[in-house]
């Protein structure tokens, strides 16, 4: 029984996990390809006068940034997913041994 | 002969269209190879699987890459400006140039993604050793993508007369 309940709990997680893994990654797809293209018609109208090279050089910066933001973000979602489940798993083993 | 003949445009637009086909080769074969790296670490880790993509965005940003180079040479043609052939020779080597150099990124970091991923399950701290192989792999479509830059800067004040 218990590991009935474990096993749902489990599935209940990743189910949620799931649902928000999916929305960021197609968020960070869509920024990939939407970000640079922006910067670069952006910053050429508006900051640097009509410079094509700086508005490419600004475009590539906002490409490698928003690159940089999915690293550090899948890292610490990994953090965070390390400690979360160990909890519940230790909950589950007291139960365990309480019966 | 004249400075700026009629075929001109013909190497600017084959300067545009090298930048991004090439680029989005090498990038197809980054995201696919890496691709199937995932595929084979995904049934045995699948919380490993959001930082095994990072192979895959950076394939994305060679791509971004080859189109950053050809939105920027496109601005430089205009039918009703004069266009002189060494315009037109310097837009094809600066698509050649981020083109060809983003094949080059895309195949490394296809090969090094699927590696680096499959390693990842077994020792946790080759992640950190992948990611600096990927930026490697990565810089080298950026040094493309710079000295197409540098070249189109040259396309100024050419006349045709």
């Amino acid at each position: 029984m218990s590991g009935q309940a474990q096993v749902s709990a489990a599935k209940a997680a990743d189910n949620m996990i799931k649902t928000g893994v999916v929305f960021r990654l197609v968020t960070f797809a869509v920024a990939l390809g939407v970000v640079p293209i922006a910067t670069f018609y952006g910053t050429k109208s508006y900051f640097f006068n009509d410079n094509s090279t700086y508005a490419a050089i600004a475009a590539v910066t906002a490409a490698n940034v928003v690159l940089v933001t999915y690293i550090v973000q899948s890292v610490l979602e990994d953090r965070a997913q390390v400690t979360a489940p160990s909890g519940q798993n230790r909950n589950m083993e007291d139960s365990k041994k309480s019966q | 002969m004249s400075v700026c003949p009629a075929y001109a445009p013909f190497f600017g637009f084959a300067g545009v269209s090298s930048a991004m086909i090439f680029s989005t080769v090498g990038a197809a074969f980054g995201t696919s190879k890496a691709g199937i790296g995932i595929a084979g670490i995904g049934p045995f880790k699948p919380e490993l699987i959001m930082k095994s993509l990072i192979p895959v965005v950076m394939s994305g940003i060679i791509a971004v890459y080859g189109l950053v180079v050809s939105v920027l040479i496109v601005g430089d043609l205009n039918p009703q400006l004069d266009y002189s052939l060494f315009a037109g020779f310097i837009h094809l080597a600066a698509g050649l140039s981020c083109g060809l150099t983003g094949l080059a990124a895309g195949y490394a970091i296809g090969i090094v993604g699927d590696s680096c991923v499959r390693a990842y399950i077994y020792q946790g701290k080759i992640f950190v050793g992948m990611v600096l192989i990927l930026i490697f792999a990565e810089v080298l479509g950026l040094y493309g993508l710079i000295i197409a830059l540098i070249l189109n800067a040259k396309t100024k004040d050419i006349p045709c007369s």
